[in-house]
């Protein structure tokens, strides 16, 4: 009946926006989002969930192996959220890939996982850019996230002043995925 | 947090928005002219637009020093003839509870929204408090939105209800409705205008004087008893059909939306009585859905408070559907509620097996974020009590960010209760032991509650050693303004109260000034603060890592030279900042996305060894 997403990282990262960001893609397209997000105490230094079901879900909270799709800013991330993911969801995970890949497929608990190493995808360590890559990674390969869609929000939702950045960061993220999924998007 | 789509000027287009958000644009579209608060996670936002976007529409907006001075201030205005509002915690009630209670007798002027978020599961809080309860204590009508759309609708109903009935309106949120975003048709933005009524007109029913009291009750009680049959506002309430059935499921706000996902994930045919008012229940439309079924489940978050109101209704009435809830055991009175509890109490209820929940993760522990003043200031205050030979000295906390001080490796805090209670804990723990207590209050929490609590210490000859965390900002909850300094806040021009003037206003002798990142300092005043007696206030100042955050992610970052370092653990056990961290091999580094450049970690008292350096 609905599909979901569970994005998951630790304070700072930009967990929240990348939420808003899918949350409004989805709007655009039709899909009737509802999302969750925690604020305050819970969110100090720790780890930060946002939860998106659409399609006629009204809770916006997941419970046991019910997301279908888990993006984790963080690879601890990924390890704490994994019980969240259907049998046959996929996980998107920022890692440091050991053999120098872009990214690497593995699997996780028994679950598909891209492991997307943002920081070589960057080429340098600058903050903010591990949502842009993986949300451009997103929309290579989930047809429910075209990719002038989430350039049309990115433009329209960060300040002018990052627009270069985050362009160049989406774009790369999508290139990565592209290369992987071509025009096969789920 | 950027707020951008509060002020969408579509009509009738959809917007993401929060709940809280929305709450907001149902006041700016709703003639709203007066918004107080003072800021409590999950309420904390709809301050925040208003703070930036009030003055759109003509609305003048305060971040009040307290709750309990935040629903006067509002009630003030409400009482001149403008549309009011107030925005809270539940924990926040309590402290605005005195003037709630007696609002409801003596009634409003223009309509008064008191709107108030729950926490269940306690997120962001120290209970769980069930605020509908006090909206039954005070007879004071309830509504209850279940999304951001209905967050914004159903404004418009608590000022028609406030009006037509001359009272104080609960709006009734909990996290999961303040803190869920979802699409919202928007409409127009109305300015405010200024009813011409003033209180000398009303003056003998807003004069809660005892022979008008007595007066007044019996009104409230008959208001009230109009309201519940007042079909006027029948539309904050439905019936819903899913299948063709005679088993039905009472509910509202979030549970709304738990009850109707379970119901559609198990696949049963049920009906669901959805109610926006929830004080006084609708009596037509509740009696209604009592005979249309035989058996009926309450789905509701922490009290039976709709059971018990249904159970009750249904005795009167003498007939109707049998009804189950918490009462019965067929749901929990903890926590929040999600579509697997709630399919639980359904398939209790249709006889069906009771599947395992599925267990929540356990919530990661929440710690100060890189460059926090507070863990530095723990830091050289736990080292200055242990070289003092007094760790076992009682330390009262308090409500904020420094809470977190409770766990280790801090271990900054034995007592935390309530907003400005490490104060008076304090004192009360020192006069009854003779002993010297350090109490811990950040500055905020201390305008909010400490200043009565810090005169009466000092009146009272407690032995207390006080530290004003002063961080320049209300942090936990988004980085409001506290009112030590002027501030100009949705352009009106706020005055600043000296802290220093404060403390010694309450009869302080001894007030030390010391900085949070100036740990040489903070360890040597802390000593000679435990040697003295009586009252004593150190304020160590630090700004909060979140002001400015992106200048201060400029400064230069540190790192580990690994030839340097002993790996003696002290920086990533005692000093505990997430930036520092561990590699497989038991080497430790400084993770630079991280790492906010305070410089703390790099001090002599935190790494001896002076391994740790500003990267080149």
């Amino acid at each position: 009946m609905t599909g979901s997403y569970r994005i998951a990282g630790v304070g700072g990262q930009g967990v929240i926006s990348f939420a808003k960001a899918i949350s409004n893609i989805l709007m655009n397209e039709g899909l009737n989002p509802v999302m969750s997000e925690i604020h305050g105490l819970s969110q100090r230094g720790g780890s930060v969930v946002s939860d998106i079901k659409f399609d006629g879900a009204k809770s916006p909270i997941l419970t046991g192996k019910e997301a279908e799709i888990l993006v984790a800013m963080k690879t601890s991330e990924a390890i704490s959220n994994i019980d969240i993911l259907k049998e046959n969801g996929i996980c998107i995970g920022n890692r440091r890939n050991d053999n120098g890949e872009e990214v690497a497929i593995g699997k996780i608990d028994g679950r598909t996982a891209y492991w997307v190493d943002c920081q070589k995808i960057a080429g340098n360590d600058q903050n903010g850019s591990v949502n842009m890559i993986l949300l451009g990674f997103i929309s290579s390969m989930d047809r429910k996230i075209p990719f002038d869609e989430t350039l049309k929000y990115v433009y329209g939702a960060f300040g002018s002043k990052y627009t270069e950045r985050n362009t160049l960061m989406l774009k790369k993220g999508y290139d990565a995925g592209f290369k992987i999924f071509g025009n096969q998007r789920a | 947090m950027i707020f951008t789509e509060t002020l969408k000027p579509e009509n009738g287009n959809k917007v993401l928005m929060l709940g809280n958000e929305a709450i907001a644009r149902g006041l700016l579209e709703n003639g709203n002219g007066f918004s107080t608060t003072y800021p409590g996670t999950p309420s904390s936002e709809i301050g925040n637009v208003m703070a930036r976007d009030g003055k759109k529409n003509g609305s003048y907006f305060q971040y009040s020093i307290n709750e309990k001075v935040a629903y006067e201030t509002a009630y003030g205005a409400s009482v001149s003839g403008l549309r009011s509002s107030v925005f809270m915690k539940h924990v926040g009630l309590n402290v605005a509870s005195d003037p709630f209670v007696s609002s409801v007798y003596t009634g409003v002027g223009a309509g008064m929204m008191v709107m108030v978020a729950d926490d269940p599961s306690m997120f962001s809080s120290q209970n769980e408090q069930d605020t509908r309860r006090y909206a039954d204590l005070a007879h004071a009508p309830m509504i209850e939105p279940s999304d951001p759309q209905e967050c914004k609708d159903f404004v418009r109903y608590a000022f028609e209800i406030s009006e037509k009935y001359s009272i104080p309106v609960m709006y009734r949120t909990s996290t999961r409705v303040s803190h869920m975003r979802a699409p919202v048709e928007l409409g127009e933005i109305k300015a405010a205008e200024k009813k011409d009524m003033g209180l000398k007109s009303i003056r003998s029913r807003a004069t809660s004087i005892p022979s008008n009291a007595r007066i007044l009750k019996n009104e409230l009680l008959h208001k009230m008893a109009l309201l519940g049959d007042d079909n006027f506002f029948s539309s904050l309430n439905r019936i819903e059909r899913y299948g063709n059935s005679r088993i039905g499921i009472i509910t509202s706000g979030s549970s709304y939306n738990q009850a109707v996902d379970a119901i559609f994930s198990l696949g049963v045919e049920m009906n669901v009585l959805k109610l926006g008012l929830t004080n006084p229940i609708p009596q037509e439309i509740t009696a209604q859905f009592l005979s249309e079924n035989d058996t009926v489940l309450i789905v509701e978050e922490l009290d039976p408070y709709l059971e018990t109101k249904t159970r009750t209704y249904r005795d009167i009435l003498g007939t109707g559907a049998v009804v189950h809830g918490k009462l019965d055991e067929f749901m929990p009175w903890s926590y929040e509620l999600n579509p697997e509890i709630v399919g639980n109490g359904i398939r209790k209820m249709l006889g069906m097996e009771i599947k395992n929940n599925s267990l929540p993760k356990p919530a990661s522990r929440p710690d100060f974020c890189p460059g926090c003043p507070h863990r530095s200031s723990f830091y050289a205050i736990k080292r200055a009590l242990k070289l003092a030979g007094k760790s076992d000295t009682a330390i009262t906390s308090d409500i904020g960010c420094y809470s977190l001080g409770y766990y280790e490796p801090y271990s900054m805090g034995d007592s935390m209760l309530d907003m400005g209670a490490s104060i008076s804990i304090g004192s009360g723990i020192s006069l009854a032991t003779g002993e010297r207590t350090v109490a811990f209050i950040g500055d905020s929490t201390f305008y909010h509650s400490g200043i009565t609590a810090l005169a009466n210490a000092v009146r009272s000859g407690a032995n207390l050693l006080v530290f004003i965390l002063d961080n320049s900002t209300t942090a936990m909850t988004g980085q409001e303004p506290t009112p030590e300094k002027d501030a100009v806040v949705n352009g009106s021009e706020f005055t600043g109260i000296p802290l220093e003037d404060m403390i010694r206003a309450c009869g302080v002798k001894d007030l030390i000034n010391a900085s949070s990142y100036n740990q040489k300092e903070l360890m040597k005043t802390t000593t000679s603060a435990l040697k003295s007696t009586g009252v004593t206030v150190v304020v160590a100042r630090g700004e909060c890592a979140l002001i400015n955050k992106n200048e201060k992610a400029l400064r230069e970052k540190y790192h580990i030279i690994t030839e340097k370092c002993s790996l003696c653990r002290n920086c990533i056990d005692d000093f505990h900042c997430p930036a520092i961290q561990e590699n497989p091999d038991g080497t430790i580094y400084i993770d630079s996305s991280e790492c906010d450049g305070c410089g703390m970690c790099a001090e002599i008292y935190v790494c001896p060894f002076k391994a740790i350096e500003v990267v080149n």
